[in-house]
């Protein structure tokens, strides 16, 4: 067995993993607070796209970072405004917002470089750089894979945890919650719902814009047309996958940064690159209705009544 | 003489569509009193309080607490003025503890962090200063409705609330919780609280309130004190003319057997068991009443039989077919029809009209179809018609069920179920939450029907008045199981009644087994 | 005629101002979105006045140019109707857009796969017509069965079924049917005689519009004069109360979302072979799918609208499309306008205060009269 390649993959992994927890953590602190937030996709894709104009007019990817994380934020706010105060329809809402991100990156992108593919060659912008873990990255294999990323792979970690201490251990945490269940109860004792939906939107902001700050200033320092191809649907997958849990949500995230991670390891075996592109999503789907049914399967175990009434109808027909 | 402790002037509101709910209405509390609010529903009620809560706003009018005039553009300003509002609809969140619920809003911190050990020390010390006995620490899923109001009047007096508003907190009460719940409010005004009683109940109004102020239509028809009236005087005013509440119908003739329910089990989605063996018969010519606190499986029974929900053991049959695997269409091809519990949510569509209301359930039915398209001419016809018959107040065969009122609303839900063909009816809450002359009407259809038609009826009410003037036969459900069965219900009192209801009673196995 | 309107005594009166500001509404929706589009061509432009004039008076300055409205407006047509068959049953299945590339893609190669001669021309574009139907069908039901049966969000699967249409189009494309003689990707020349009639000489015009406007009478009459539209619109409209009524639920939200990938795949088949030569949909992908969100939300989802709002869309578009081949703008940003106009029509509180002060008065006039006696 080749270690080696071994190491390679799991780095692979933890690397094409990042994006995704940042956008299945944005999507588990909307879900909290009873919003599905799907619109992750063009947030991530608009702080792809502010991240790389400002490092690069700035030269600090500090700057950028931050800049990613208030247009993701900003972007937040225009759908919460939408859907909150002018009241349209959460769904049309987010189709309609990554409509126009995909349209309007292109368009700014155009209007700044005159490309409309790429920035790679009219900006030089930043990127966020890799950390060594001190004592880990000496140990033989385990070091390699784990140390040695960029700065916001561990972040994302970092975000776990946090994410869990938000939702669970704080006033808004608890806040959350309980709009996300009974919205009528924490109207009636004043505390405005739609407040604290914004705020949560606002959190999932944050992380969509952390993540969109990965596609675009860590392993590569450009923008390109919808980048993001489909990370923030799949981090809404991961989270329902999850059950809305944090932690949950990290372990789903490998899964998919394992098929990422497959799909790059075959496009060098000479396979079909349309073919290959397919696997995120195929796994997606598959992944989604996998869940579905081991999620009903454990409900008929529950509530014998369905398996029972499947069997006595089958067993009448048989008569 | 008494301190006023709260006035409102002047109100008037309409919604946005147009419906006016307040017409100048004026109201005062005075301290440590006990003051009912009345009036049918839809008299305007429910939407005064919301505007004293500021959970609405009015066109015109003031709000003066303790002598100053308020503007309250939010709960939280009526909270911070000391009024408190108990809802019809418990605002709680099920998943949370008691304490977090009672705290919500106000939640106790230590370093920026939620400190749970506060808000229970802090919920304890209220429920032990008012003598409330209940767990801090259980979850609202896990307790009873009548603890849940105690976590109602806990959230209002850990705020400091003076003024509470109970919003018919009798509606989802046996007798005996009723009694408690008084008793407590008893020891509140003792101590200065102002109460605002909402209800339509005259019987409970005479035995608490002080006061009392009568809405109708959303105007103020009259008020004063509750020892110079009487409940005969008051129900004029609610209604504007003397009200009949007791129904003549002729004798009933139980004939053959319609429905034959046989230990039918079923549990819900989590798993919890909601219907424990349950067995009954349906007798054609007969109304047979299901009395029990809400809650107890009634609903589920009513979904069970129409095929909305299955069951895992038992078996029922619906005109000799048994209905095991049948899809509800097929379940109301064998002869049943289902006035649902929910007429905004499962009675009607408010985003269609009238006419695709009541066409909803045989709009494949061959009748009326010519070719591929649908018979209009037939159809607009026989809606017509059932406009009239059914005296549905609206404007044309094509407006859509949204602008209707409650009443006609239900109207045409029992028109569509009525006229199916069905000769077995299942009506859950057929009355609840409409007018007199509505309920009044349905109620009478619902007897005609079995004595003329030969049909049966379950009747499914909350209303224990419904239920014991309706019915010819009567059962009583508790926790999913059915605890008693009353072949006269006519001659059975609401007393012994509660106590059925409340599982202190339940007849014998072998004398249910005689009466089914 | 609004007078007319407001005075019919047939209808409530808050219901009268509640119709007479929807029109309203959709109108300054548009009017914004367009004053808006208008700014941002000021904005960026080098000549600013002609830029505009291009954008507003381009599209009709010439036969080809009313001709390129009317061909952009047929597929839109299409989307837009499947568009109308998933929101009646409220469900956000956006398949439609992998339905459109593939129903071209697969009728494409099909056609280029089989000698011509060996069944006659009319016979196999019917033929072709309902294979790409077909493969709509197959497209749109993914993520209509795995929401109607499992729960899973329909958005979610649908846009990864396009993603995947995508590539599976491509990957058909460069490994069945490349022309290898051409620089750019795409196929073998489509064979002639498939190619449907132009209607109207010196433009791109072609038969597509007419069965576009047939597809928009056949989906009128299925709504509201078949038992089938009634059944998707009680469930479109309150799905617990189809259930109560003893309606199939599942078959027919299945059902309309099927129906509307049919349209889709069929819209995709006859772009293909009305104003193409070649399939080469990698290069420039058509965005004909989500486009038909707008024309459906546009037209409040009343089929009947659907080439009104489908020309409205193809008008922008062409102008989009002459600024952008005459000055530096461009046309991505009408993607951007086009989510303000869907927000903007969707949107319940806008311009709400100003309707619900009308009918506040009008309610107080009615209680007036009510007060007088008769």
């Amino acid at each position: 067995m080749d270690l080696d390649w071994l190491v390679e993959f799991l780095f692979t992994i933890i690397r094409l993993s990042t994006p995704l927890i940042f956008a299945a953590l944005g999507a588990v602190i909307s879900r909290k607070a009873g919003v599905l937030n799907l619109a992750l996709e063009g947030m991530m894709l608009v702080a792809a796209l502010t991240g790389v104009v400002f490092s690069a007019i700035t030269q600090s990817w500090i700057v950028g970072l931050l800049t990613a994380v208030l247009g993701s934020m900003l972007m937040a706010t225009i759908i919460s405004y939408c859907f909150l105060v002018i009241k349209t329809d959460l769904y049309l809402t987010c189709i309609a917002t990554n409509m126009a991100s995909i349209g309007g990156t292109v368009f700014v992108m155009f209007l700044l470089t005159g490309s409309k593919a790429t920035t790679a060659e009219a900006l030089r912008s930043m990127s966020i750089p890799r950390i060594d873990l001190p004592l880990i990255k000496d140990i033989p294999y385990i070091g390699d894979v784990l140390s040695g990323h960029n700065l916001l792979t561990y972040v994302s970690f970092a975000m776990v945890f946090f994410a869990w201490f938000l939702i669970y251990k704080t006033r808004i945490g608890l806040r959350m919650r309980a709009v996300g269940e009974a919205p009528e109860a924490v109207e009636s004792v004043g505390i405005s719902v739609p407040k604290i939906k914004y705020i949560s939107f606002l959190l999932s902001g944050v992380f969509a814009g952390f993540g969109g700050a990965f596609m675009s200033m860590s392993y590569v320092t450009w923008f390109s047309r919808d980048m993001v191809a489909g990370r923030g649907f799949i981090g809404m997958s991961i989270m329902n996958i999850a059950n809305a849990s944090p932690v949950g949500s990290l372990g789903a995230s490998f899964i998919f940064g394992g098929a990422d991670a497959t799909a790059k390891y075959l496009q060098l075996q000479n396979l079909p690159t349309d073919l290959v592109f397919m696997v995120p999503y195929a796994v997606t789907i598959i992944a989604l209705t996998v869940i579905s049914i081991v999620r009903i399967r454990r409900e008929d175990r529950i509530v014998h009544g369905k398996s029972l009434r499947r069997k006595k109808a089958t067993e009448k027909a048989a008569e | 003489m008494a301190i006023e402790m709260l006035r409102m002037q002047n109100i008037t509101k309409v919604y946005p569509n147009g419906f006016v709910a307040n017409t100048d209405v004026s109201f005062s509390v005075d301290q440590g009193e006990i003051h009912a609010l009345i009036g049918e529903n839809g008299a305007g009620k429910t939407t005064l309080m919301k505007i004293l809560f500021g959970m609405e706003d009015c066109q015109t009018g003031k709000i003066f607490i303790q002598g100053e005039e308020s503007r309250f553009s939010s709960p939280l300003d009526a909270i911070a003025k000391g009024v408190g509002m108990v809802h019809q609809h418990f605002m709680l969140v099920p998943s949370l503890t008691v304490a977090e619920n009672a705290v919500m809003g106000i939640e106790p911190l230590k370093n920026g962090i939620f400190d749970f050990e506060e808000a229970v020390r802090m919920t304890q010390a209220i429920a032990d200063k008012y003598n409330f006995t209940i767990d801090v620490r259980a979850k609202i899923k896990d307790i009873s409705v009548g603890r849940k109001q105690i976590v109602e009047i806990l959230k209002v007096l850990i705020r400091g609330g003076k003024v509470l508003i109970m919003d018919e907190p009798t509606a989802v009460l046996t007798p005996q919780e009723t009694d408690e719940l008084f008793e407590q409010l008893k020891m509140l005004k003792e101590d200065g609280h102002s109460i605002i009683f909402i209800s339509h109940k005259l019987e409970e109004v005479m035995r608490l309130c002080d006061r009392v102020t009568v809405l109708r239509r959303g105007k103020v028809v009259g008020s004063g004190d509750v020892s110079e009236l009487d409940e005969v005087k008051l129900s004029r005013m609610m209604v504007g003319r003397d009200v009949i509440l007791k129904i003549d119908k002729p004798l009933s003739e139980p004939d053959n057997i319609l429905v034959e329910v046989k230990n039918l089990t079923h549990r819900s989605r989590e798993g919890v068991l909601q219907l424990d063996n349950v067995t009954f018969n349906l007798r054609a010519g007969e109304v047979l009443g299901i009395a029990g606190v809400e809650g107890n499986g009634q609903s589920e029974l009513c979904d069970v039989i129409a095929g909305i929900s299955s069951y895992e053991g038992g078996s029922v049959s619906i005109n000799g077919q048994t209905t095991m695997g049948m899809t509800v269409n097929q379940i109301r091809e064998t002869g049943l029809a289902m006035i649902p519990e929910d007429r905004m949510k499962t009675g009607c569509s408010v985003d269609l009209s009238v006419k695709d209301n009541i066409m909803a359930n045989r709009i494949f039915s061959k009748e009326f179809r010519k070719g591929l398209f649908l018979n209009r001419k037939k159809i607009n016809t026989l809606v017509d018609r059932y406009i009239e018959k059914f005296q549905i107040a609206c404007n044309n065969r094509n407006q859509l069920v949204r602008y209707l009122s409650g009443g006609n609303i239900q109207k045409v839900v029992v028109a569509r179920e009525l006229t199916s063909g069905a000769n077995v009816i299942i009506a859950n809450q057929p009355t609840r939450g409409i007018d007199v002359n509505t309920t009044e009407m349905i109620r009478k259809l619902l007897i005609e029907m079995t004595r003329e038609n030969d049909m049966g009826v379950i009747l499914v009410s909350a209303d224990l008045n419904e239920i014991l003037e309706v019915s010819d036969r009567l059962m009583v459900m508790w926790k999913g199981q059915i605890v008693a069965i009353f072949p006269q219900a006519d001659e059975v009192d609401e007393e012994t009644l509660g106590e059925y209801m409340l599982g202190l009673k339940r007849m014998p196995v072998e004398e249910l087994e005689a009466l089914i | 005629m609004i007078k007319k309107f407001l005075n019919n005594d047939k209808m409530s009166q808050a219901r009268r101002v509640e119709i007479a500001f929807e029109v309203v509404r959709v109108i300054v929706a548009i009017l914004l979105a367009y004053a808006l589009a208008l700014a941002l061509l000021l904005i960026f432009s080098d000549d600013p006045a002609g830029t505009v004039r291009q954008f507003i008076i381009g599209p009709f300055t010439n036969l080809r140019r009313v001709g390129n409205i009317i061909e952009q407006a047929i597929p839109l047509m299409f989307t837009g109707l499947c568009m109308c068959f998933m929101y009646s049953v409220n469900e956000f299945n956006l398949a439609g857009e992998g339905a459109f590339i593939m129903g071209g893609c697969i009728t494409s190669w099909i056609a280029l796969s089989i000698p011509g001669g060996i069944i006659p021309s009319f016979l196999m574009i019917i033929l072709l017509f309902l294979i790409a139907g077909m493969v709509g069908v197959a497209v749109a039901s993914v993520p209509a069965v795995l929401k109607a049966k499992l729960n899973v969000n329909e958005i979610v699967s649908s846009l990864m079924m396009n993603k995947i249409m995508y590539y599976l189009s491509s990957f058909i494309l460069f490994y069945y049917m490349r022309d290898t003689t051409i620089a750019m990707g795409g196929s073998w020349r489509l064979p002639n005689e498939l190619k449907l009639p132009i209607l109207i000489p010196r433009t791109n015009v072609h038969l597509g519009l007419i069965l576009a406007l047939i597809a928009v009478a056949v989906t009128v009459i299925v709504f509201y004069r078949t038992p089938f539209g009634g059944a998707i619109r009680i469930v479109g409209s309150n799905r617990f109360f189809a259930e109560y009524t003893g309606i199939n639920v599942n078959k027919n939200l299945i059902a309309a979302q099927i129906v509307g990938g049919f349209l889709a795949g069929l819209g995709g088949c006859i772009e293909i072979f009305g104003m193409y030569t070649r399939y080469q949909w990698i290069i420039a992908a058509p965005t004909a799918g989500m486009d038909g969100i707008l024309v459906a939300v546009l037209a409040r989802r009343k089929p009947a609208l659907i080439p009104v709002t489908a020309l409205l869309l193809a008008y922008i578009r062409t102008g989009a499309d002459v600024v952008n081949l005459s000055t530096e703008v461009p046309a991505e940003f009408i993607q951007v306008i086009q989510a303000i106009v869907i927000l903007l029509v969707a949107a319940q509180m806008f311009l709400a205060k100003t309707r619900n002060k009308i009918i506040y008065k009008q309610a107080q006039d009615d209680l007036a009269k009510e007060e007088q006696p008769a």
